[in-house]
């Protein structure tokens, strides 16, 4: 009898239990279905979105396929060359993209961004930044746009075919100096059977300036009150050792032999092939290039920085690829949306899936970046021993790089100028560029 | 009353085009002159007027001066090669061959490729490891010359460039003018005992002139305005030594100056306008009537 009652308040509570779960059960798919019937309804939108050919990050589709499915939000690519250029009239005639790509904070002064971009500081994702002062405006503190895919880039170096190295014996070099760095090439050039010591691409002249903007900026490490005084007006930069030094390095390279003979036609292009199937034992580059050089040629990459000044010190920008936001955009509020569900870590870490880096954001996962690049920012960022380039201190006035600096270079390497006419030609563009400008001292 | 409406009809007619021309093109050639007397540029507030301050600035810049050099070089090599080559070609393939349709077709078809099609053939073909080099070294030369990075060479990479593609064009024109020749003249000429120079340049090359002046005219604006064969081939460079006004122009726009881009626009449109005024009215005068 006791065994039947008990059997009997098993079963019951057994089935109250059970109903007890049911009704539990049916009460949170009740509550879940009216969370999802009370979520706003997601309307389509379509972003237009402004972007250079060479900006516009590998493997970036998949994140954007993801986020269209995800958000419904489209992002019209319009991927075209002189993209900068294209951006700044739009702005300047008010039809403005809702989003475009550029480099930040180096490109403000250029886009006006503090009369026509939105300010992002109070963005969700700011919290989670990696190197939040990076992006600030120096001028009022302001980010005005977010990161796309590093907390710091530009980490210029010597990029070496380990396997080159390797078989002319020299092993992983890392020079201490620049004349250790000077013997290096002679010995490539002697017993290398033909292989360049470092190939140069100035058919490209942004990659030639590659190492006055590093030697320069690292010169003028210990000295940062000559940029002012530059910058003001009352320094030339002709009147400044360090850098007549560094062009004259830069000159010795060209005129020992110890680049190929076809610098002048060669494009970055073959740049990546000559260092990737053995022809050039490295490049002079930034950290961008492994991926692709070791992706298209399944090469082994390492590195080492060029020590300028006979000192660990690494030359770095002082800037990232970052997405703004148009003040006078339609859909202002959409394109928020847009990047604050670009910065959260369920995108992010599928776009370092594909191409590992260092993610601009905390809990973001950048994947195994490439040995010869965390080699770089162990060594050299972590531990502080780096100087901006020389190209971060002109901001104001960047329009003289491309137009008259990097094109001056050419006639220093072809020996037809000395490094003082190339930076009294600096000089005379300088003035001229900030006179328009009117900046303060000119 | 219906003299009257002949009258106006025509000018109904041509009303929506004359509007179309005047909005797209009048309007915007006599705004792009007003603002070439400004300072108006895109990263500053405002635009003032600063009357000739723009023109007094570009005949002091080197880079201005530079690139009007390197534009007339060119001019001037692309008019003369242009039409040497054009009326060569011309001669021999207006003569009775039975391949003559197949090759002024084939001489024809640069004329019809894109520019970056063909600076891209060029960039190619003028590496240092490229075709014309390994041509060279066959003949035993020295197989390793900088072309496009050569601060002279680079201009007349870009001077060939341009010669090839054009060239089948103008032999075109040529053609057309030599066909339009009556042969009565030179049978004339035959029985009063001229030979073929003295028919040359006593009946073609004079009743030739139309055909002249036309090709000539169009070359020489063609080499003023020289842009896209720099653009592809060399971008200005090495250093600045295939700058052409044009392109300057361009990197101009590119920093956003607005005002000193359009005066150098008008610089080069006056340019353009008086030179091949000139030269054309200089052929003008020597066309012979038939």
């Amino acid at each position: 009898m006791t065994a039947s009652i008990i059997f009997l308040n098993v079963a019951c509570g057994a089935k109250t239990a059970s109903s007890t779960e049911t009704a539990t059960a049916k009460t949170e798919q009740t509550t879940a279905e009216t969370e999802k019937a009370e979520e706003p309804k997601k309307e389509p939108v379509t972003l237009t979105l402004i972007c250079g050919q060479p900006d516009y990050p590998q493997g970036f589709d998949t994140v954007l396929e993801k986020i269209q499915q995800d958000e419904l939000i489209t992002i019209d690519k319009q991927i075209i060359d002189n993209a900068y250029d294209v951006v700044r009239v739009k702005l300047a005639t008010n039809e403005v993209p809702d989003l475009f790509l550029a480099n930040v904070p180096q490109t403000v002064t250029l886009f006006n961004a503090d009369i026509n971009c939105e300010p992002l500081d109070n963005e969700p994702w700011v919290s989670r930044l990696v190197n939040p002062e990076l992006l600030k405006y120096a001028k009022d503190g302001h980010i005005y746009a977010m990161p796309l895919t590093q907390s710091s880039s530009f980490f210029g170096a010597c990029y070496y075919n380990k396997k080159v190295m390797s078989d002319l014996g020299l092993g992983e070099p890392e020079p201490k100096t620049f004349a250790e760095f000077m013997e290096l090439l002679e010995k490539i050039k002697n017993t290398g059977n033909g292989v360049v010591p470092i190939f140069m691409s100035d058919k490209d002249s942004w990659t030639t300036q590659i190492f006055t903007t590093l030697g320069m900026g690292v010169a003028l490490k210990d000295k940062p009150e000559v940029w002012e005084q530059i910058l003001t007006n009352k320094v030339k930069t002709a009147d400044v050792p360090e850098f007549v030094d560094i062009l004259s390095k830069f000159q010795q390279i060209y005129l020992k032999g110890y680049v190929n003979k076809d610098h002048m036609s060669a494009t970055f292009d073959n740049a990546k092939e000559a260092v990737g199937t053995g022809k050039a034992a490295m490049i002079l580059q930034g950290e961008w290039v492994v991926g692709d050089v070791v992706k298209s040629y399944n090469a082994d990459l390492g590195s080492f920085i060029i020590p300028f000044t006979d000192k660990p010190v690494m030359g770095t920008g002082a800037y990232v690829k970052g997405i703004w936001l148009p003040k006078k955009s339609s859909k202002l509020a959409e394109a928020k949306k847009f990047i604050n569900c670009l910065s959260e870590p369920k995108y992010m870490d599928e776009y370092y899936k594909q191409y590992p880096d260092f993610p601009a954001f905390k809990d973001v996962n950048g994947g195994s970046v490439h040995p010869a690049v965390k080699n770089l920012v162990d060594k050299y960022i972590a531990t502080g021993n780096y100087a901006a380039e020389f190209n971060s201190h002109f901001d104001a006035v960047n329009s003289i790089l491309g137009n008259d600096f990097w094109p001056s270079l050419s006639m220093l390497i072809m020996g037809k100028a000395t490094p003082k006419s190339t930076l009294e030609y600096f000089d005379k563009a300088l003035q001229k560029a900030a006179k328009d400008k009117g900046l303060e001292g000119f | 009353m219906e003299n009257r409406v002949k009258k106006i009809y025509p000018l109904y007619l041509a009303c929506p085009s004359l509007i179309l021309y005047g909005v797209f093109f009048i309007l915007p050639l006599l705004a792009g002159v007003a603002l070439s007397f400004t300072n108006w540029d895109i990263t500053k507030a405002g635009i003032a007027f600063t009357g000739f301050e723009n023109f007094k600035y570009l005949f002091t810049d080197d880079d201005f001066l530079i690139s009007i050099r390197n534009t007339l070089i060119i001019t001037f090599a692309v008019v003369i090669l242009r039409n040497a080559f054009g009326l060569l070609l011309a001669f021999g393939l207006n003569a009775r061959l039975k391949t003559r349709n197949l090759l002024r077709t084939f001489f024809y078809l640069p004329a019809i490729l894109s520019y970056v099609v063909v600076g891209l053939m060029f960039t190619s073909l003028f590496q240092m490891r490229g075709m014309v080099n390994q041509f060279i070294g066959i003949f035993g030369a020295a197989g390793d010359i900088e072309w496009i990075g050569h601060p002279v060479r680079a201009l007349w990479t870009v001077i060939i460039l341009d010669v090839w593609k054009w060239t089948g064009f103008f032999m075109m024109i040529y053609i057309a003018g030599l066909q339009a020749i009556p042969h009565e003249y030179y049978e004339a000429a035959r029985i009063d005992g001229a030979g073929r120079l003295k028919q040359i340049f006593h009946i073609t090359i004079p009743m030739l002139m139309p055909a002249i002046n036309i090709n000539v005219t169009l070359s020489l604006i063609g080499g003023l305005r020289v842009f896209e064969q720099v653009m592809i081939l060399t971008g200005g460079g090495p250093g600045k030594s295939t700058m052409v006004l044009n392109f300057l122009i361009f990197k101009v726009f590119g920093t956003g100056m607005y005002g000193r881009a359009t005066a150098m626009n008008l610089v080069l449109s006056a340019f353009v306008f008086l030179l091949a005024s000139a030269v054309s009215s200089f052929f003008k005068k020597r066309e012979v009537e038939l």
